[in-house]
């Protein structure tokens, strides 16, 4: 969570949509449909907050995230960051967004290049942006190699010698080398055990405080999105269901899919479990390909009325600041 | 309830290049009939090997079964041939691996599967298999499971494919149910499912479950014990409400204070574990965790605490009280 968060949005998602097309035939490709990974998200990131954005395993949380930087081709929206639509820009301009808004990506073992030292790997983002080559940049890593709680001496070591809590700091630095404003951090710590998540963690709130970095946080673990971020998304198959400030969120969630997935959640306390009532959706999620008309989340929703299958529910803020989209939400 | 598992001073090792690993250090445990057991530990702290040891599902070579005792029903599991366990494998002790997708045959239907153990266990026909497999695909909650039985694995979602590795555990009615980290690779709202289904079977069944996990929160809901395991020892074996409400072996102290929880707003630091988990080549000359640990005094590094009582039901392998700081 962050010390400072200001009123002025540093990234404005408008209408964002991805389709990955799927095609048929040999020579004379022709597309036949598309899996609607994302299919109009909206939301802005103000500077200094860290917004959270959670959601299943195949909801398009991560194909939004690498939209957003364009690291995917969209479909459709627009992205603002500073005021500039970053999918409108070209050339230097475009590198300039680059070196503003970084990534640290979930898998620290196949996200490093494993034939490439830890001076090449965090310097790259150095001399891509002509920050520094040479023995500046050398020093500018090892500077960072501390920034991030590693031994500086480590500069000229492979991948393979480090563990997966080291490795995910080595992609904190290389993130950190182009003195970014944003952060968009993929399940940074979804692939690492228990006592080692609490400190990569720690990690990212200390940096935010020392350099004031805005976040996404995307992740599909809700207790530890609960304990970092300001702001939470719910994501359900390509749509943002329900938007809030966090301690709202969790404690009076509007949407049936928010509740569900916060009842899902078990909490490490006996006594708390034994009281607690679970909502337990049935089946699974639907494919991208074809959502269900209507709301999406109607096929497992335990409260949906005819009116979900026919009608897509409006995006509407039913009180300051929290935003749902459910027909039957009050 | 009467015991019906005893694992007496475990002891599993591998051969390796780099030396011998002591993956699991003379671990002792039991369970009761009806009971489920919890076992915590991070990946690497031996919690796998120490149930694959008894299931006879360790490979020698590499694995050395250096010595122990897991009496089942007062007969030593680990001293019976291939043969002899194979009997009781799957048919009075079953087990859910963690990936439903490596652990199906990508190339048999999923009903051919499940028949088969109740072929082999139960001496059944062929068609009494397939009417008993359908029965218990539905019991698992799997839609249309006479459509179901001639499906692949790969037509099933993650949760369906875990849902038959369970139909396929249950099928012979085993008496005790290891379950390894079967909801660590699903959603949290398909592991609430799995969950549910487990709890249910159980009271239908009465069966006795291990549940390996690292995750403290699944725990709190499903077992009546927990034994925390670091570096292949116990090292905080206690029921379940004293565990979470009065931890008092300092690595289990910090993994719940790594934890944090979605029903409550904390705006303080995770306390996390500096450090490594640790290279278990060669045993170490002191307690594993000192160099983690933030209560370590000189006694830490030099003898390896035994797991000891501290209450009825309690038992520490720690030095220190954590309450105070100082020694026990």
């Amino acid at each position: 969570m962050s010390l400072v968060v200001s009123n002025q949005s540093l990234v404005r998602v408008e209408n964002l949509v991805k389709h990955f097309p799927i095609r048929q035939g040999i020579i004379f490709q022709r597309q036949v449909s598309a899996v609607k990974a994302v299919d109009g998200v909206s939301f802005d990131i103000r500077r200094g907050e860290t917004m959270g954005l959670v959601g299943e395993s195949g909801c398009g949380k991560s194909t939004a995230g690498r939209t957003m930087l364009r690291l995917y081709d969209p479909t459709g929206g627009r992205v603002l960051f500073n005021g500039q639509n970053i999918y409108e820009l070209k050339g230097r301009d475009m590198l300039a967004v680059r070196r503003k808004a970084q990534m640290i990506f979930q898998d620290p073992y196949a996200s490093l290049n494993p034939r490439w030292t830890v001076n090449a790997i965090v310097g790259e983002p150095l001399w891509v942006h002509g920050l520094a080559t040479g023995r500046a940049q050398t020093e500018r890593v090892q500077e960072l190699l501390k920034l991030v709680g590693l031994n500086p001496m480590f500069v000229n070591r492979y991948p393979h010698e480090f563990s997966g809590g080291q490795r995910q700091r080595i992609g904190v630095a290389r993130a950190l080398a182009s003195e970014p404003e944003f952060i968009i951090c993929d399940e940074p710590i979804s692939a690492l055990d228990v006592s080692i998540q609490a400190q990569v963690v720690n990690l990212l709130e200390d940096l935010q405080d020392r350099l004031t970095l805005t976040y996404l946080f995307i992740a599909h673990d809700l207790s530890m999105v609960r304990h970092i971020c300001d702001r939470v998304a719910v994501m359900y198959l390509g749509k943002i269901v329900e938007l809030a400030l966090k301690d709202e969120l969790y404690s009076h969630p509007l949407h049936p899919y928010t509740q569900a997935l916060l009842s899902a959640v078990p909490i490490p306390d006996p006594k708390a479990e034994r009281k607690r009532k679970r909502i337990i959706l049935t089946g699974d999620v639907p494919s991208p390909v074809n959502p269900p008309s209507g709301c999406r989340f109607r096929t497992r929703c335990p409260i949906a009325v005819d009116r979900c299958h026919t009608a897509e529910p409006a995006w509407q803020e039913l009180s300051r600041g929290h935003w749902v989209a459910c027909h039957l939400a009050e | 309830m009467p015991t019906i598992l005893d694992v007496k001073n475990l002891q599993t090792r591998f051969k390796t290049y780099d030396g011998l690993v002591y993956a699991v250090n003379g671990i002792s445990y039991t369970l009761d009939e009806g009971e489920t057991l919890g076992v915590v530990g991070e990946s690497g702290c031996g919690k796998s090997v120490s149930v694959l040891s008894v299931m006879g599902l360790i490979p020698q070579p590499p694995g050395i079964i250096a010595g122990g005792q897991a009496l089942y029903h007062d007969s030593d599991l680990l001293k019976k041939s291939d043969d002899e366990i194979r009997h009781i494998r799957g048919r009075e002790i079953a087990m859910v691996f963690q990936d439903p997708m490596t652990s199906l045959n990508p190339v048999l239907t999923i009903g051919f599967q499940i028949t088969e153990p109740l072929q082999l266990h139960m001496a059944m026909t062929a068609q009494q298999a397939r009417d008993r497999t359908i029965e218990l695909l539905s019991m698992v909650g799997i839609p249309q499971p006479d459509r179901a039985f001639d499906n692949y694995p790969h037509q099933f979602s993650g949760g369906m494919r875990q849902r038959a590795m369970i139909a396929m555990a249950i099928s012979c009615m085993p008496q005790i149910l290891i379950a390894d980290e079967p909801t660590t690779a699903l959603d949290v709202t398909i592991q609430a499912q799995i969950v549910d289904l487990v709890k249910r079977l159980r009271d239908e069944i009465g069966m006795a479950i291990i549940w390996i996990t690292h995750d403290l929160g699944i725990i709190a809901g499903l077992a009546q014990r927990v034994i925390v395991m670091y570096a292949g020892f116990i090292v905080e074996h206690s029921s379940v409400d004293e565990v979470y409400d009065n931890p008092r072996h300092p690595y289990t102290l910090s993994l719940l204070g790594a934890l944090p929880r979605v029903d409550m707003s904390r705006s303080e630091r995770l306390t996390s574990i500096p450090g490594m988990p640790p290279n278990l080549i060669g045993l170490p000359k002191g307690c594993p965790f000192a160099p983690r640990c933030r209560f370590v005094v000189d006694r830490c590094r030099e003898e390896n605490p035994p797991l000891t009582p501290i209450a009825p039901g309690h038992q520490i392998a720690c030095w220190v009280d954590v309450r105070t700081g100082g020694l026990r």
